[in-house]
């Protein structure tokens, strides 16, 4: 294989990659980047096996074939050059020659051969998606998945089909059993999709599928069995469904609350960073305080200190009083968009319920500490 | 060990009032009187640390418990196929018995030997009288374990005496109310204290005072030193280091190239270099049970029988120390001894066997039980914590449920208390007879 290709272009795409390729894996392999070249463009595979993907682009094909490259190397490679156009060579005995015109580097490489093979499913029914909507739907539930391995059953994000209202929506939710967030968003002709039972997409999956999406432009999906498929014009990411039993989300989505509250978004942002301040794993509650007008907010940590920050409101139900921890309440506020936003209430040990305005289609569920 | 070498410095051996000391100490009893006098001047502003260590513990006990053992090779440990020695007498290790040591092994050295099995919860009994005694002189009492801790006697001369006086007291009053003896060390550090309580066991007392460490520490082996086993040992011989004043000799950028920060470390203890402070009421760092198998455990299913038995004496042990672990470990020793751990840290303290088990067998997924034969399995946790003040209510947990599941544990608890481990378990444990 022999090709010629724009410097930045490449480097756009092997830098897009550097967070599938794997670090350590028994298979040096998936630490490399597949290139295949035929026709007047260069197709670049990357996999961890889980999810894969590849990107086609424009390249002067001198002679048609494949290499595998370091994904890591090259990406260093690719940014210590300053030239324009950048040419990858295959030779014999899998040594791969990369120049720039003005450096030559001689790789030793891997067989392109022992790169698993990348199928793309066939005949998956797919929609197309507004990218904007996709990523904002991942930006609102992805933080609430357990980061630990031992949530193992939630470490995704729930996605499925639903209608209410005479219309079909894509709804993603995730949760870590403690907080749970949620968002609908209409989406054309989605009832052509088979979610109906819903899939779990894995967090590494959702964050290359956001970051596909927040790059903007037309992108589809589809499902099929074990795997979901983005594609874009150039790009198409496949991704391994996790085989989870996601829990009945919508038994504890409290149907009406008792008390409500709505204030500016970024107050209650603000004290609550406050909160975190003086909080460590043994003392992390923030107690909350509703009543008359007044949101008082408490942290306190024996070996540290205290802090309190009242927030003005408008209230005139009965005292609450509920402990929570003060990071699931910025996670949430800080994926919303909305200006103001409502708090409710039913009492200290179901959950407090988050929305907004503008953030049309969205619930976020955070449970009380006990205090 | 080279015996001659920590004669001729003579730094230590006492001999105690209460019995009749081993080996050639006496003899050098005099010239450590002198010793003495000389530095309790500059003891003022030094620290005082005795490091205590009970001799021959479990065997100990069980002769005081049986006279007539007295005299005979004793040798506490698990299961004789398969178990390894807990603890020997003194006269089982004149045959090569020693701890650790497989207890077929131990049959094969000592054939005449009496064999008993570990009776942890008298030991402990003792434990907590002897270790009343130690907090009789100080507070400041750290454990290391059931029958070794470190006491700062610092300042309190005039309560008690000089450290060696405070040493020779506790030796006398442990002998008098428990029967038993133990070994002191004193000397400024905790380093050097553990070090000297080794010198002269059983019964011993050695004293390193301050102006003396040095001379007391150079001639000895570095082997002595904590963590240097046999690789460190190999690395360091390459170096012609032998003695700790090789050690000294040493630059310590060298020590640190070869052996990373630990030979930093170790140059600055061969110095006797040593500020650690004895930590009081040292919280009990993990809860863990483990178990040699009287015959290997070749499949996954079999595994999974013992982590449930494992994980439910934890939990119960957990729940009567009213602790939660957020950590959960699994210790696989392979039959070719081969030893692995897998943890996994939760997001949340448990205390509950079902979740120990059920996190336990998925650490076991990433082990090759099942494909490899086991010989030790241990599950325990770490990173403990009481039940705290503060508890994150959860999403999908029926509180109900969950009550209801607490108050069965509860009663499964007290039915184990009352009539024993076995008396009721888990219908897969229930061997068939």
């Amino acid at each position: 294989m022999e090709i010629k290709i724009a410097r930045s272009e490449l480097l756009k795409s092997v830098s897009r990659v550097q967070s599938i390729i794997e670090r350590k894996s028994s298979m040096p392999v998936l630490s490399t980047i597949l290139f295949d070249a035929s026709g007047s463009s260069v197709r670049l595979s990357a996999t961890d096996l889980e999810l894969g993907f590849q990107e086609t682009l424009s390249a002067t094909v001198i002679q048609e074939g494949s290499v595998t490259i370091s994904g890591r190397k090259l990406f260093e490679i690719l940014k210590e050059s300053n030239s324009e156009t950048f040419q990858i060579k295959g030779r014999e005995n899998n040594w791969v020659r990369l120049s720039d015109g003005v450096a030559r580097f001689d790789l030793a490489c891997i067989a392109p051969d022992e790169f698993p093979a990348f199928i793309e499913p066939e005949g998956v029914p797919m929609v197309q998606i507004d990218s904007a909507v996709l990523a904002d739907m991942i930006s609102k539930t992805i933080y609430a998945i357990t980061i630990e391995e031992a949530g193992f059953k939630l470490s995704g994000v729930f996605t499925e089909r639903v209608s209410y209202n005479g219309n079909y929506f894509l709804r993603m939710v995730a949760t870590d059993g403690h907080r749970l967030s949620m968002i609908d968003k209409a989406v054309p002709n989605i009832d052509s999709l088979d979610l109906s039972h819903g899939v779990m997409i894995p967090k590494k999956g959702m964050s290359e599928l956001s970051r596909l999406a927040s790059e903007g432009g037309a992108l589809e999906i589809g499902f099929k069995q074990k795997d979901c498929v983005a594609k874009k014009e150039n790009a198409l990411l496949v991704m391994r469904l996790l085989e989870a039993k996601f829990p009945d989300y919508q038994a504890v989505i409290p149907k009406d609350t008792a008390f409500s509250i709505s204030l500016k978004r970024t107050s209650l942002l603000e004290a609550m960073r406050k909160m975190l301040i003086l909080s460590n794993e043994r003392y992390r509650a923030v107690k909350i305080t509703i009543e008359k007008d007044v949101l008082d907010l408490v942290s306190a940590n024996p070996d540290l200190g205290e802090v309190q920050e009242k927030i003005d409101i408008q209230y005139s139900g009965e005292r609450i009083e509920a402990g929570f921890n003060p990071r699931y309440f910025i996670d949430v506020v800080q994926a919303m968009q909305s200006e103001t936003i409502r708090m409710e209430f039913t009492d200290n040990s179901r959950p407090c319920v988050i929305k907004g305005d503008e953030d049309e289609g969205f619930i976020g569920l955070i449970m009380p500490m006990r205090v | 060990m080279d015996v001659s070498g920590k004669m001729a410095f003579g730094v230590m051996g006492m001999l105690p009032p209460t019995s009749a000391c081993s080996g050639g100490f006496q003899r050098n009893d005099k010239r450590q009187n002198q010793t003495m006098k000389s530095d309790t001047k500059s003891e003022a502003r030094q620290k005082s640390i005795i490091h205590l260590d009970m001799d021959a513990f479990y065997p100990a006990v069980e002769v005081r418990d049986h006279p007539e053992l007295k005299g005979k090779p004793v040798i506490v440990g698990g299961g004789r196929e398969r178990g390894v020695v807990s603890s020997a007498s003194y006269e089982a290790r004149k045959f090569g018995v020693h701890s650790a040591q497989p207890m077929a092994t131990a049959m094969r050295l000592c054939p005449h030997g009496i064999f008993l099995p570990v009776r942890m919860s008298r030991y402990q009994e003792v434990s907590r009288q002897v270790f009343e005694i130690f907090h009789s002189f100080t507070p400041l009492v750290e454990p290391l374990s059931i029958d070794e801790a470190f006491l700062d006697v610092t300042g309190v001369e005039r309560l008690s005496g000089p450290p060696r006086e405070i040493a020779l007291k506790i030796k006398e009053k442990v002998l008098d109310e428990t029967g038993l003896t133990v070994s002191a060390g004193v000397a400024p550090s905790k380093f050097v204290a553990k070090i000297a309580s080794d010198m002269d066991k059983p019964d011993g007392l050695t004293v390193v005072p301050p102006d003396r460490v040095r001379e007391f520490l150079d001639p000895l082996p570095v082997d002595k030193m904590w963590g240097v086993g046999k690789v460190t040992q190999q690395v360091l011989a390459r170096l012609g280091v032998r003695t700790f004043q090789d050690l000294t000799q040493i630059p310590v950028g060298l020590l640190e190239r070869t052996l990373g920060k630990h030979g930093a470390a170790m140059h600055r203890l061969a110095m006797g270099i040593d500020d650690r402070v004895v930590e009081p009421g040292h919280e009990t760092k993990s809860i863990g049970h483990e178990e040699t198998f009287a015959r290997d455990i070749l499949d996954l299913e079999e595994a999974r029988k013992e982590i449930l038995s494992l994980a439910g004496r934890v939990a119960r042990r957990m729940r009567r120390e009213d602790v939660r672990g957020l950590t959960v470990s699994l210790k696989i020793k392979y039959a070719d001894f081969t030893l692995i751990t897998r943890a996994v840290t939760l997001t949340e303290p448990v205390d509950d066997s079902g979740e120990i088990y059920a996190t336990a067998c998925r650490l076991l997924e990433k082990t090759e039980v099942g494909r490899r034969p086991v010989r030790l399995i241990g599950v325990s946790l770490s990173q403990l914590s009481s039940p705290d003040k503060e508890t994150q209510l959860r999403l999908f947990d029926d509180d109900r449920a969950s009550l209801k599941r607490k108050g069965l544990t509860l009663a499964l608890d007290s039915i184990c208390d009352k009539f024993g481990e076995k008396s009721i378990q888990p219908a897969t444990l229930v061997s068939k007879t």
